[in-house]
């Protein structure tokens, strides 16, 4: 059983992100309407929309948040070409008795892409501020702030080029054996080669380079994501394709004495249709899968080590006519149960596009 | 596993269904999961509005398992139990049954008092008005009635280690049906009338069944007609009937017992009762008639209700073992005469306690609705009371990983949510390394709310040695007074996270702030700061600076004048603020009485010439002439050049008087 809690978005169109801080208690989305809204929850557990403001000229596809020792800011990219990062600042008092007034200023618009950013995120702290964005001219771009008190400049630190648009990247946040791991992802449909690409920094050419292709991916990749790691020895990353894969990477030595990466890939068809995007759980003992075909499903890593699919979560259009579903006291996560969703308070009106 | 044994949870969401739309999921920290309406763009179709916009609202849902122990009253189970837990664990492998015992009492005497809580708290009239609430007391109510009964019977057949069973079975069943016996307690205050009741015999009938002599003894007693022959008979078989101590020979009892058994029955037939059906109706149950017993079965709840109660009339000497034949005879026996009723969960495990279907009863036991509570807390006392090895052995379960892979689990639920984080830290420190790296992503995630809670945070991270814990958790506070505009605070917690960079910027920002304007922020701290401002070399160059406004403002001008000259040669002067610096020497200079001696002011003027001058060559090269100014400026004086031509001047006319002065014999 679940319990739901509906949040009017007031978006006007789709949201494509919705990004949560650090703690779980500020969310960022964004949407076609062009527009970023800021979320915060309240003692009760309520959100309500602290700030909206029209981001870019175009799709906003992504929001990332940095963490929060670099201060509350978020960057974003779109269709238009560009990717911004936004700073929170604190208004000058207006009275002593009302809270001070916090507002989004735009530090920076980064324009280097010449097409449509697809994917943006922030380094895992221990970098810095780093801050990645993928294109879809294939290009990788990594900029980082040298002043974490002046956020307005971002010089490009790296820059590789790949044969292929991209349409995702995620940072490893482990830094056991590889540093600076990036995975990215294409979903170019056209060529039957590997579509998920391997980054690290090189010590020798002092630089990022691309240091692996998953060969077992040939399908368009739509998203990737790196597990966190709680004491693993390997790192995982979730692909979101014509299937979802689960690539686990260990690192070896080879008879030369080069260390490399032992890539292992785990396919799981149980979707039966693309699957556009992954998530994992702060633990990555849980993953999260969007397919095509109207589901959520849920899966979970059991005592052998194996992921198993826990839970489907299914949309239904019908509306929010629910009843709550009769009380199972022995219902456990896993058990085998078909429940409806419990709906608490209401939907409001809808909302006029544009 | 196939896919028709996932459960499907159904969400009603119009947009999701609109055109080629689905439905996403995030997961957020604190165990929920965020789903929204989703999508798919490729990066070359157009950019344009979806067709489905505006047809359905844009809406998240926030959705959470759904928990007991959103309750207060739910959490204290919780609490007491991780107190209890944190004992066993210090308790070790090696300690004597009895301290289990007590663990085990311990964990129960916890469920019971809340469970009174519980209905308390259910009959108050907010919850009796809150439909969702009051279906939660309900749940909660069922799940740790479940879990206390259960336990209880887990305690005497695995971890008192009985010789027999009977005795504490009977405590058992007595505990599990208190109607009865309350009905019973006040039949017998009311003494004589009591006969007169129209439940008493059928009470007296179900005290027997569950085997409360003595009950059954002091209600008979009572009765008007307690003085007929058959009434003292009655009295005279209750009362003879052994009752096996502790200690006896067993042969010896089994005769004495068998000798009582067959007596009474003589009794029956030889009709003594026969002018007391209802008496009679007793006696035979106390004899064991099958027929009797079948009778009660068809009034029983629940399939082991009467068992134990048979058990003491018909096998007083039951030892766990000869338990699960008779247990499952005695269900058989329960199912052929109540084909309509099911076996609830519930039965199912007592049947499997009693049958010793351990591993099974554990696999039942985690699909309680308590968060693994109770399974969690139950294997780790198996494991510590190593009463059940053997059995875990003999079925190729590896009790060690099970415990570790249950009690992670349990932990990393608790310290995932917002508001039971601290009861789950006790959990992962028993979990090795694992739980160690699960405490160090998890601690710094907890929303840090005050600085009291951030303190809390830290010397939970100190304890486990997990120092990047707790440099995290300073500079987040560090940049959130940073913001906040409270430099003091913000430098303090910098310091803390030694974080050599931060200290640095915020250091910059004071000095920066102090050319502008001229007023120096964090004087306290400053003051106070002591050894602690080796955290940067900026940092150290603040504090002696902000040492140097002190004397000055102090007209303590020889010692303010010593310090700037150190400065000025200490080649860690920041270059913006060289103009504030010169700035500052400047009036010592003028001084009328030579302030600075000759071979400092040759030292100062060497110092310009050699390390600023290029700082001024560079800035020029790098932004032209115009913007020298922005960058090397004073709130006094906004021109770098007139700086210098000032400087230049003050340095000869001090050096002028200085060697007069130096000179002149006094």
């Amino acid at each position: 059983m679940f319990d739901v809690e509906p949040i009017i978005a007031d978006h006007k169109d789709v949201i494509h992100d919705v990004v949560f801080d650090y703690y779980g208690r500020r969310m960022a989305t964004c949407s076609s309407d062009q527009t970023v809204k800021i979320w915060d929850e309240d003692g009760q557990g309520k959100w309500s929309v602290t700030s909206s403001w029209k981001a870019h000229s175009g799709s906003i596809w992504r929001v990332s948040w940095a963490h929060p020792e670099f201060g509350q800011v978020v960057a974003t990219c779109s269709f238009d070409r560009t990717a911004s990062v936004w700073e929170e600042v604190i208004g000058e008092k207006v009275s002593s008795t009302n809270a001070p007034t916090r507002r989004w200023v735009r530090r920076t618009t980064l324009v280097d892409s010449r097409t449509s950013v697809t994917d943006v995120e922030f380094a895992p702290k221990y970098l810095g501020l780093l801050l990645a964005t993928a294109s879809a001219d294939g290009i990788i771009r990594i900029y980082e702030a040298p002043d974490i008190m002046n956020l307005s400049q971002w010089p490009v630190q790296h820059e590789i080029a790949n044969k292929l648009p991209l349409s995702c990247l995620t940072w490893n946040t482990s830094t056991y054996m590889v540093t600076q791991l990036l995975a990215a992802g294409s979903d170019e449909a056209a060529t039957p080669t590997g579509k998920v690409f391997l980054f690290a920094y090189s010590e020798n050419a002092r630089k990022c380079v691309k240091i692996e292709t998953v060969n077992d991916i040939t399908d368009p990749v739509t998203d990737v994501a790196f597990a966190p790691n709680a004491g693993r020895t390997f790192h995982m990353l979730a692909v979101a394709s014509k299937d979802l894969y689960i690539v686990n990477l260990r690192g070896v030595t080879d008879a030369t004495g080069n260390s490399k990466l032992d890539i292992q890939t785990v396919k799981f068809s149980e979707h039966n249709c693309p699957v556009w995007r992954v998530c994992w759980n702060m633990l990555a003992t849980m993953l999260i899968s969007t397919g095509d075909d109207g589901c959520v499903r849920l899966w979970r890593m059991n005592y052998n080590k194996q992921w198993r699919c826990a839970a489907v979560l299914k949309a239904e259009g019908s509306g929010p006519t629910y009843e709550p579903a009769p009380p199972t006291p022995t219902l456990a996560t896993t058990a085998s149960a078909t429940a409806k969703f419990y709906k608490k308070g209401t939907i409001g009106n809808q909302v006029p596009w544009h | 596993m196939s896919d028709s044994s996932v459960p499907v949870f159904e969400l009603g969401d119009p947009l999701s269904t609109l055109g080629t739309n689905t439905v996403t999921g995030v997961f957020v920290p604190g165990n929920k999961i965020a789903l929204s309406a989703y999508r798919h763009v490729k990066h070359n179709s157009r950019d344009e509005p979806t067709e489905t916009a505006g047809e359905a609202p844009v809406l998240i849902y926030m959705t959470q398992e759904t928990t007991l122990f959103d309750e207060p009253v739910l959490r204290s189970i919780l609490a007491e139990a991780n107190a209890t837990f944190v004992t066993l664990q210090q308790l070790g492998l090696e300690a004597s049954r009895a301290k289990y015992v007590n663990i085990s009492r311990a964990y129960r005497s916890i469920v019971r008092a809340s469970l009174e809580k519980l209905h308390l708290a259910k009959m108050s009239p907010e919850v009796q008005t809150d439909e969702k609430r009051l279906q939660r007391f309900t749940d909660a109510i069922i799940v740790f009635y479940a879990a206390e009964c259960l336990w209880h019977l887990f305690e005497i057949l695995y971890v008192q280690n009985n010789q027999m069973v009977v005795r504490q079975l009977l405590e058992w069943a007595r505990f599990h049906s208190p109607q009865t016996e309350d009905r019973a307690t006040d039949l017998v205050l009311m003494e004589e009338e009591a006969s007169e009741a129209d439940d008493y015999w059928s009470i007296l009938k179900s005290l027997i069944l569950l085997g409360q002599v003595d009950f059954v003894r002091a209600m008979l007693s009572q009765n008007r007609k307690a003085g007929q022959p058959a009434f003292r008979a009655a009295e005279l078989i209750l009362k003879s009937m052994p009752v096996y101590q502790e200690g006896y020979a067993l042969q010896k009892f089994n005769s004495q017992w068998e000798h009582w058994h067959v007596d009474t029955q003589r009794k029956i037939t030889a009709n003594v009762f026969a002018t007391e059906p209802e008496l009679e109706q007793l006696l035979k149950l106390v004899a064991g008639d099958n027929k009797e017993w079948d009778a009660g079965i068809m009034e029983s709840q629940d399939w082991y209700e009467y068992l134990p109660g048979y058990l003491l009339f018909t096998k007083p000497t039951c030892k766990p073992y000869e338990l699960r034949i008779a247990a499952s005879n005695w269900l058989n026996r329960w199912t052929l005469l109540r084909p309509d009723k099911q076996l609830t969960n519930m039965s199912r495990m007592v049947t499997q306690l009693m049958e010793h279907d351990i591993k099974l009863f554990i696999f039942e036991a985690q699909k309680l609705n308590d968060t693994h509570w109770f399974s969690t807390h139950l294997i780790d006392l198996i494991y510590h009371s190593g009463q059940l090895k053997s059995y875990f052995d003999q079925h190729n379960i590896d009790l060690p990983a099970l415990r570790h892979s249950m009690i992670y689990e349990y932990g990393s639920y608790l310290m995932g949510s917002h508001n039971l984080w601290q009861l789950g830290i006790d959990y992962l420190d028993c979990c090795k390394q694992e739980g160690k790296a699960t405490i160090e992503l998890l601690l710094p995630r907890i929303p840090i709310r005050s600085e009291r809670l951030a303190t809390k945070l830290i010397s939970l991270a100190r304890q486990r040695g997990l120092v990047s814990v707790e440099e995290e958790i300073c500079k987040v506070l560090a940049k959130r007074s940073y913001d906040n505009q409270r430099y003091s605070n913000a430098l303090e917690w910098a310091i803390r996270s030694k974080d050599v960079r931060l200290v640095t910027a915020i250091a910059d920002h004071i000095l920066k702030h102090c050319s502008e304007t001229g007023k120096l922020l964090c004087g306290d701290t400053l003051t106070y700061i002591g050894g602690r401002m080796f955290a940067s070399p900026r940092l150290v160059f603040l504090t002696k600076y902000h040492e140097f406004h002190q004397f000055y403002h102090n007209r303590d001008f020889l010692v303010a004048s010593e310090l700037l000259v150190n400065l000025l040669e200490s080649k860690i002067t920041p270059n913006y603020f060289w103009p504030s610096l010169i700035m500052d020497a400047l009036p010592l200079l003028e001084s009328r009485d030579p302030k600075i001696f000759a071979k400092e002011t040759i030292t100062i003027l060497h110092q310009i010439e050699t390390a600023l001058v290029p700082i001024i060559e560079q800035n020029k090269e790098k932004h032209g002439h115009d913007h020298t100014a922005a960058l090397l400026k004073d709130y006094r004086a906004e021109n770098i050049a007139d700086i210098m031509n000032f400087m230049r001047l003050a340095c000869a006319r001090n050096l002028a008087r200085a060697l007069i002065f130096e000179n002149t014999v006094k």
